[in-house]
């Protein structure tokens, strides 16, 4: 059917980046494939709603994070993700990796959300509050108050890597 | 670019994020596939009817949402079909209605009427009506999903499975007694979707499913025990199941909670009539 050959054409299109976010939010190079996969079921079915929309991209989007937003707050508050030891030519990629995924863990869903759609997909406040259902201030909010607590789990000598020199391998052993 | 960060420590928390992602890679090939596939075998689910025993899970699931609901309004997961009903029968090869690809999807025609609070003042007046010599509590209301006021509707992101919920406990003089209303979206993931049917099954005699003309499904449990220490709490339910994809689900008990309240009278204040009426109340929905 013509419609469901643009959901492969879509979800082709888009898994690579919506698995960078979903990285981002859950720590876990497996619970991000899950997540991924999970969001683009749900697109499947309901891909005749999607395609119909301006945007879906940000639908997609909307749905993981409302699909991982969800799905933490029904775990035990006292959980949190651990970093998968991923594979990486560069000891310094697996350092950034670390520190900033234990950084990232140390929040709760929404707080790490916010900070992977501002910082990561360089969006703003009102943005963000409208992909997340909140006022631009209560992003900002949450904002600085998710940086004072990750600031300081952050090495400081951090520098920029020119990491496109590097042989990728990024996939966690199964 | 986004300008509105505060500083370089921000600006260095942008790159190691991309730093950090850049190089991460999914399989999108097993990805698409998998998703196609789980797709596929959720929406024929769906489109090939549904038994007499999943019309109970679902009008089950309806209640379990309603009762499984914590503070934080959070659902539970759907409880499975309680063994008091009549076993599942060896299934008839279904004769599927083809819902045409083409064909747009009717659940965006109509949507939630009310915000969630609402629906607790609206569900307290409809009490009121039906029960003019009743005292009625203030409503509690709960919901999923994100909802935005408008000015002639109400904006929600269906993909985000919304509901909305609501309770009253009403007193007609025989004890207190909860009824409480349930409005949500049915085709989320594990549900039932648009164009249920009854497919022919016996079910008990508290349990019935019915066509209405407009090609709702009306599901009723009527005198549902569920025995207790300190005796048994006793509940009516109608669901309706809409044509586009809806679901409103009503429910009356013989307590002032589903849990954790004594067991104050002998049967339910609302019968099966009344949550029929409560269900099928136009003003849950709104057309688009």
């Amino acid at each position: 059917m013509s419609s469901k050959h643009g959901f492969d054409q879509f979800a082709l299109a888009n898994a690579q980046k919506l698995g960078r976010v979903a990285w981002l939010l859950t720590g876990h190079s497996h619970a991000a494939e899950d997540l991924v996969q999970d969001t683009l079921t749900n697109l499947y079915v309901h891909w005749s709603r999607v395609s119909s929309t301006d945007d879906p991209v940000r639908y997609a989007r909307a749905t993981m994070l409302n699909t991982f937003i969800s799905g933490r707050r029904k775990r035990s508050s006292t959980e949190r993700p651990v970093a998968a030891i991923v594979e990486s030519t560069c000891e310094c990629d697996y350092e950034v990796r670390t520190d900033l995924i234990r950084a990232l863990a140390t929040l709760n869903a929404l707080d790490r959300t916010i900070l992977v759609l501002r910082f990561f997909e360089d969006m703003s406040p009102p943005d963000v509050g409208g992909q997340l259902g909140m006022t631009a201030g209560a992003v900002r909010t949450r904002t600085s108050r998710a940086l004072a607590r990750v600031r300081p789990l952050l090495s400081d000598d951090y520098a920029p890597h020119d990491h496109a020199a590097t042989q990728p391998t990024q996939r966690s052993p199964r | 670019m986004n300008n509105d960060h505060d500083d370089a420590a921000d600006l260095a928390l942008g790159e190691r994020m991309r730093h950090a992602a850049d190089t991460i890679t999914v399989d999108t090939d097993r990805i698409t596939i998998n998703a196609a596939n789980s797709g596929k075998r959720r929406t024929n689910l769906r489109r090939t009817g549904i038994t007499g025993l999943s019309v109970a899970a679902a009008a089950v699931f309806a209640v379990a949402l309603t009762q499984g609901l914590n503070g934080a309004g959070q659902a539970v997961e759907p409880a499975t079909a309680p063994s008091t009903f009549a076993p599942d029968p060896a299934p008839t090869t279904p004769t599927p209605e083809p819902v045409p690809s083409t064909e747009p999807d009717a659940a965006e025609a109509r949507t939630f009427a009310l915000m969630p609070e609402g629906l607790g003042a609206a569900l307290a007046d409809t009490v009121r009506e039906a029960a003019p010599d009743a005292t009625v509590s203030a409503p509690v209301n709960w919901s999923e999903g994100t909802f935005t006021k408008r000015p002639d509707s109400v904006g929600v992101d269906l993909l985000s499975d919304p509901f909305q919920g609501a309770a009253v406990v009403v007193d007609d003089g025989l004890g207190s007694s909860r009824v409480d209303l349930l409005v949500a979206d049915n085709e989320g993931l594990g549900l039932i979707g648009p164009n249920p049917t009854c497919v022919g099954a016996e079910l008990s005699p508290s349990h019935s499913c019915s066509t209405g003309p407009d090609g709702s499904i009306i599901v009723t449990l009527t005198d549902w025990a569920e025995q207790r220490s300190d005796g048994a709490l006793v509940s009516n339910n109608v669901t309706v199941m809409t044509a586009d994809g809806w679901l409103i689900s009503a429910t009356s008990y013989n307590s002032a909670t589903e849990k954790d309240s004594p067991i104050t009278r002998d049967s339910p204040a609302f019968d099966e009539d009344q949550l029929r009426d409560l269900a099928l109340d136009d003003r849950w929905l709104t057309g688009a």
